[in-house]
């Protein structure tokens, strides 16, 4: 018997458990953001540029929108929009698209990359060098960057890492599980640093929550869950150095689990704090881990020893007052 | 090799009359000049109206149709692509039967009983699902677009409701003041309207007096179809074709990129309808090697008719365009590159334009005919503004809502009640980043402003688009006919995520 194929979408967000709040109103910072697009680039004619704008002149001209004292022509679309913002909410908009957060732009740190790519840092070897490569070659755990490193793309925002790394980590599935179809990319199934943000994801952090504020280790064991498939979170506060590297090695193991790890990178030597990428291999030779750094603008992939990687995961995230560590991906 | 005089005669000898005329011929004048002859694109079938009343029967079936070069599984009138073209008078009766040949609509999930997201006051349709996504998609009735007409009863009423299996007779009482142009007829079942459209359930109507064609203008009607060319199912699939991506495939009176004869200097008539759910139409005449003078837009005459380079053609739209042969050559017809909001749509050539060297000029037009008259400042008893916007919305495709003024369509919502005999002007505001040609049944409007910036022509419209992230203000006359009607986005998987409000003509 043939079903309605309109009910699958719906369905399967019944079985996700989403939020049943459909009469909120909706006017966040991606509603913001499908206009006045993501990248600080202009797409519609007549439609400004407002990341990194003043504060204070973004509420001053929300307000002005909201109160009628700015309307007619193409003003009456931020009009009907303002009317819906309380007041509270143009401050949290102008603060957003007031901070450098919200554009998205390549850091200016190559000459961080070449120093460190070149070896000034010795104890990370990096992919890019003729040892890095070598050290995949050799690794008897090195499946996983088959599987992930096709799929990786760079974060979009400064504090996207996570999502991207789940992005990479979910499409490295394949069929397996159920990706979403991005009218963008129609007609091919395919998991983007967007459409993770489902109903049920932004109720753990919003949109624009994440792009101030990226997500903690629980954070991302939470919006796994919410992604179809079955997430372990294993902070390095409650595990030794050894019990790490066993679940590093469970996970390149299964062709079934995938490895995210979240590290305080500035701990490796690398510029930076706290990140999220996924993990490709490890060396036995060398105890060393691949990285598949997600902010491929800065680093490119490295090969981070155990006993180092195992500091950076031990520090604590500000945001949860907990360690970070590793969050274990596995199919249903 | 083609010859006109040859076809001449065949079209004089072939020339049938009564209700029916042959499927490639337009009709006894008309063939006289050879339009369809071979490697000529052919009129649709059409009826006639006899004695003031115009009999016809329309039977939507699902079945296989021949679209470029592969057989695909369509909803389809009369097994036609498009359906049969309707002539008739004004002040004439349109008697049509529609007889739902569609197969049963599969059973609903029980699931969805138990849903958190759909409460009994979403379900609409027998066994439909919401307002904000596809469903029921062999349900049907007719809506015939544009005309002015009453909106109730067996008239141009688009909330009645015909089953697989069921039938409906139509009586719509054309009125003697009626415009004289072109319209079309569709289905408009809230939920199932982008299927059927999309997949080729339109047709011609137009509305004419005796003598409006002179003798020596070829007529040539043009159904512009997008239909989706993935796969036979990809119109059951509300994935496929709710999405902007997917690839469509064009055609011309049910023609794959057909070629469009005329001699140099020769004047056809285009009778142009963009009979889709989707795609916008940018034409080029002069690339096309053609000049064109425009005489109508939606149905309704221009005061004058006026010489014109390109169209736009929104989803919906007619333009009677007389064109005459001008650079000898083959050329392609091309859907213009089109950018629809965030998203750029490249030129594609739909089909070819030959120009034969050796013709004369005709110098004709058809009969001049009545415009409305403008709507003054005077006129308007209210201002309305009526916002498009979306939201995220589990129950959607893609998770995407459309609404107007907040909500998504709800048929028990009546905030648009104009008053008999008043005009009122509207403003759409689009919160969108995306185009949206707007419709609103039953009553013609002229276009005033588009972003704020006033418009000097003000031309009259049923369809127009409502710039992404701007403003469209229209004015409107409500007249003849009190009564329900709709007003909605004429991308229809818009209108079936939700983009249509309930209008009401008080008395």
């Amino acid at each position: 018997m043939s079903l309605p194929r309109p009910t699958l979408p719906a369905l399967a967000l019944v079985v996700l458990g989403a939020s049943p709040a459909l009469a909120a109103p909706q006017v966040d910072a991606q509603t913001c953001l499908s206009c006045h697009s993501v990248d600080g680039v202009a797409q519609i004619d007549h439609i400004p540029i407002i990341h990194g704008q003043s504060q204070t002149y973004l509420r001053n001209a929300l307000h002005a929108y909201k109160s009628g004292q700015r309307s007619g022509g193409t003003a009456d679309v931020m009009q009907a929009i303002a009317q819906q913002l309380s007041d509270a909410e143009i401050d949290r908009l102008a603060e957003f698209f007031g901070t450098e957060a919200s554009v998205v732009s390549a850091a200016p740190v190559t000459h961080l990359v070449k120093a460190s790519a070149e070896g000034a840092d010795d104890r990370l070897v990096y992919l890019t060098t003729e040892e890095g490569g070598a050290r995949v070659v050799q690794s008897r755990f090195n499946h996983d960057y088959f599987r992930v490193a096709p799929y990786l793309e760079s974060e979009k925002f400064l504090t996207f890492c996570s999502i991207a790394s789940m992005a990479a980590v979910l499409n490295s599935y394949e069929d397996a599980v159920q990706r979403p179809i991005d009218p963008k990319r129609y007609p091919y199934p395919y998991f983007t640093q967007e459409n993770l943000f489902n109903a049920a994801n932004q109720q753990v952090k919003s949109f624009e929550g994440v792009v101030t504020d990226g997500l903690t280790l629980d954070e991302i064991g939470q919006y796994l869950t919410h992604l179809d498939v079955q997430p372990t979170t294993v902070f390095a506060d409650e595990n030794d150095e050894a019990q790490m590297r066993s679940v590093i090695l469970d996970g390149l193991s299964d062709p079934n689990s995938r490895v995210i790890l979240n590290y305080n990178r500035g701990i490796v030597g690398q510029d930076g704090e706290g990140h999220v990428s996924p993990i490709a291999a490890y060396h036995e030779p060398s105890d060393s881990v691949l990285v598949l750094d997600v902010a491929g603008y800065k680093y490119p992939p490295a090969w981070i020893p155990m006993p180092l990687l195992y500091k950076a995961m031990l520090d604590k995230d500000s945001a949860s007052n907990r360690s970070r560590g590793l969050a274990l991906v596995r199919t249903f | 090799m083609h010859n006109r005089r040859q076809i001449l005669a065949l079209g004089a000898g072939g020339a049938a009359l009564g209700a029916v005329a042959a499927v490639g011929w337009s009709g006894d004048a008309l063939a006289g000049f050879g339009l369809g002859g071979p490697g000529d694109l052919a009129n649709p079938a059409e009826i006639r109206s006899e004695a003031g009343v115009l009999r016809a029967t329309l039977r939507p079936t699902l079945s296989q149709a021949l679209v470029d070069d592969k057989p695909r599984k369509l909803r389809r009138y009369n097994r036609g692509l498009p359906g049969p073209t309707l002539r008739v008078h004004p002040g004439d009766v349109m008697e049509i039967r529609l007889e739902n040949g569609l197969p049963q609509n599969p059973l609903a999930l029980p699931e969805l009983a138990d849903s958190p997201f759909l409460s009994a006051a979403d379900l609409c349709g027998p066994q439909g699902m919401g307002h904000v996504a596809p469903h029921d998609l062999n349900t049907t009735n007719l809506h015939f677009h544009g005309m002015h007409v009453s909106p109730k009863g067996a008239s141009d009423n688009v909330f009645l409701t015909v089953e697989p299996g069921g039938a409906f007779n139509y009586r719509v009482q054309i009125p003697q003041n009626h415009p004289v142009g072109s319209f079309w007829y569709h289905p408009h079942w809230h939920g199932s309207v982008a299927a059927q459209i999309g997949s080729g359930m339109a047709g011609l109507i137009l509305v004419e007096p005796e003598d409006y064609l002179p003798a020596g203008l070829p007529e040539r009607q043009i159904v512009i179809q997008t239909v989706i060319g993935s796969d036979a199912a990809a119109f059951d699939d509300p994935r496929q074709f709710m999405s902007l991506g997917a690839p469509r495939i064009f055609t011309l009176n049910g023609q794959y990129r057909p070629t469009l004869r005329l001699r140099q200097g020769e004047r056809q008539f285009w009778r142009m309808l963009l009979a889709n759910d989707f795609q916008f139409c940018p034409l080029n005449f002069k690339a096309m090697g053609l000049g064109a003078i425009l005489v109508g837009r939606d149905g309704i005459p221009l005061h004058e008719p006026k010489p014109v380079n390109s169209l736009l053609l929104s989803p919906g739209n007619r333009f009677d365009v007389v064109v005459e042969g001008l650079a000898p050559g083959l050329h392609d017809m091309e859907r213009q590159p089109y950018r629809h909001g965030l998203v750029d749509l490249d030129a594609r050539t739909i089909a070819q334009v030959h120009v034969e060297p050796g013709g004369a000029s005709s110098g004709l037009m058809p009969a001049p005919a009545a415009t409305p008259p403008d709507i003054t400042d005077a006129e308007i008893s209210r201002k309305r503004r009526v916002v498009l916007g979306e939201r995220k919305d589990p129950r959607a495709i893609f998770d995407t809502a459309f609404t107007i003024d907040g909500q998504s369509y709800d048929p028990d919502t009546w905030h648009l009640t104009p008053k008999l005999d008043t005009a009122e002007e509207w403003t759409f505001v689009n919160t969108t980043a995306y185009p949206h040609p707007m419709h609103i049944h039953i009553n013609p409007f002229q276009v005033v402003a588009i972003n704020g910036k006033p418009v000097a022509e003000r031309p009259w419209h049923d369809t127009f688009v409502v710039p992404a992230a701007g403003t469209l203000t229209i004015r409107s006359r409500f007249e003849d006919f009190d009564g329900d009607f709709v007003t909605h986005c004429h991308i229809l998987p818009h209108e079936d995520a939700g983009m249509m409000m309930n209008v009401r003509i008080l008395p």
